[in-house]
């Protein structure tokens, strides 16, 4: 019985000749949590699809130089990383991160927020919309967002990710701290402000 | 284990890339480190429970419109008609080749001086096989054009395990010989052209033609020559990738230098390296880039001869 990983090679390779349905197939398993990913980053589904389109594209572009001993998935949201993040850099909207201080016109101001450490049921998931924590996930900074993405949502490991964003494993891990403690300040200080 | 430890490593932990047991003793007697795990573990839940969305009801049906375009800019263009036909030989077929990626594939024979010839040598044995009993007229060229289209595009496994040398000029023709000649390119002949480094290697010759003068000096070599057929290599795409890379990275550097002036220090360590690593790509980058500027507006010939 052949394994999945044989069939995926001969999707990749009928695919390389041209085969559009073999592509098709070949994509189908990763193009859901792929247009996820994207939509998380980038915050609305119409640049989402497109992003997503426009990776897949690439890939079958170049399926030509995937390196059949490598990992396909990790090579295929490699190219839907770099075409969101060039997308980001091209439309950079002015999104005040906690990680950053922004000017008000005398002077630099630090956003600070004090950890008051609440208590665990003051934070429950119940509590919160899906489009609050979506909101608060582009107040993330860009490059935490990514990886903070990549891992609570989409599952991969921190090798992997570091493999997919080209950054060292050291690295991933502190923009992943600093993620989701830039998440948390923001949803508590939301919180506050409501209250 | 220490709080502090703990405050570094909690991320990890949640994420089950690292275990130990003095972790999980911590946790059970400090209050204050579980609630930190309780928090961060709550975060990464809530996350979590983000809904997957579905697929936009288009989203399979542009995409499907999107890759027939995308293949179809991969096709072959047919030859024109400048290219003579002589004889009972087969027709002359044109693929337009997309250049594979220098460093992706493996070598094929150590001995051949020029890899390109080999890529030649194929697509000239599959037009060859393809073509031996069509007719002359432009449906059948067409339909032949075609159907070495599926063949060239899959680009059969022995080509690509090949070590093509970047070629720098965005356009290659291939002319293969006929058997009967002993003399092939003299320099006298391209005296008249502006032409440069002529090289001859083992049954072949190669230099580089200014595409100004190609046309006359197509018909030159048709004159003086017998070619069996010939083969046209597109490398623009390529070209324009290597030459977008190189300003996306000068780009890139100049929006760090420009986001390091006003970086905090925590993440100056961090943009200092990334500078350091783009400046590697754009070295990396450049000696493509001078040797594409080199041969600028030049269409690389490649005459190659049975024996």
């Amino acid at each position: 019985m052949k394994s999945k990983l044989e069939d995926e090679k001969k999707l990749i390779k009928q695919s390389i000749s041209g085969d559009i349905q073999s592509f098709e197939t070949l994509i189908n398993r990763y193009q859901k949590m792929a247009f996820n990913v994207a939509y998380r980053i980038l915050g609305n589904e119409e640049d989402a699809k497109d992003m997503t389109q426009e990776a897949l594209i690439k890939v079958f572009r170049n399926l030509k130089s995937f390196r059949m001993d490598s990992s396909f998935s990790t090579w295929l949201y490699r190219i839907v990383m770099n075409t969101c993040k060039d997308h980001l850099r091209k439309n950079k909207v002015k999104v005040i991160s906690m990680d950053q201080s922004y000017d008000v016109g005398d002077g630099e101001v630090q956003m600070e927020f004090e950890d008051e450490g609440l208590k665990p049921d003051e934070l429950l998931v119940s509590k919160e919309t899906q489009s609050e924590v979506q909101e608060a996930l582009m107040e993330v900074s860009e490059k935490n967002r990514i990886v903070v993405v990549l891992r609570d949502i989409k599952g991969f490991s921190y090798s992997e990710i570091s493999d997919i964003v080209n950054i060292p494993i050291g690295t991933i891990k502190s923009r992943i701290s600093r993620g989701r403690n830039e998440l948390k300040s923001i949803l508590m200080n939301k919180r506050q402000s409501v209250v | 284990m220490k709080c502090t430890e703990f405050e570094n490593i909690v991320n990890e932990y949640i994420d089950n890339e690292i275990e130990d047991t003095h972790i999980e003793e911590h946790l059970k007697t400090c209050e204050r480190c579980k609630l930190l795990y309780d928090e961060t573990l709550e975060i990464k839940n809530l996350l979590g429970d983000l809904e997957v969305v579905d697929l936009p009801d288009d989203f399979e049906e542009t995409l499907h419109v999107q890759l027939l375009e995308a293949k179809n800019d991969m096709k072959i263009t047919p030859m024109t008609s400048r290219f003579k036909i002589i004889g009972s030989i087969a027709a002359v077929a044109v693929l337009s080749i997309i250049a594979f990626r220098a460093g992706t594939l493996m070598p094929l024979n150590k001995e051949s001086d020029n890899a390109m010839m080999a890529t030649a040598n194929v697509a000239y044995d599959m037009a060859n096989e393809e073509t031996e009993s069509m007719d002359m007229d432009e449906m059948a060229i067409e339909s032949a054009v075609e159907s070495i289209e599926e063949e060239a595009f899959g680009m059969n496994k022995t080509a690509l395990r090949m070590d093509i040398p970047f070629n720098y000029a965005r356009e290659s023709i291939t002319y293969f010989l006929t058997g009967e000649q002993s003399v092939v390119v003299e320099e006298a002949w391209l005296e008249n052209f502006d032409y440069k480094e002529l090289m001859y290697f083992n049954k072949q010759a190669e230099f580089y033609v200014h595409e100004i003068d190609f046309e006359a000096f197509n018909d030159m070599i048709f004159t003086n020559l017998s070619i069996e057929n010939s083969v046209i290599l597109d490398n623009s795409m390529f070209i324009d990738d290597t030459l977008n890379q190189y300003y996306e990275s000068e780009d890139q550097i100049a929006q760090l230098d420009k986001t390091l002036l006003e970086a905090s220090d925590d993440d100056k360590t961090e943009i200092e390296e990334n500078i350091i690593l783009e400046k590697e790509n754009l070295d990396f980058l450049e000696y493509d880039v001078m040797n594409i500027e080199h041969y600028k507006g030049y269409k690389k010939i490649i005459i190659i001869w049975e024996d």
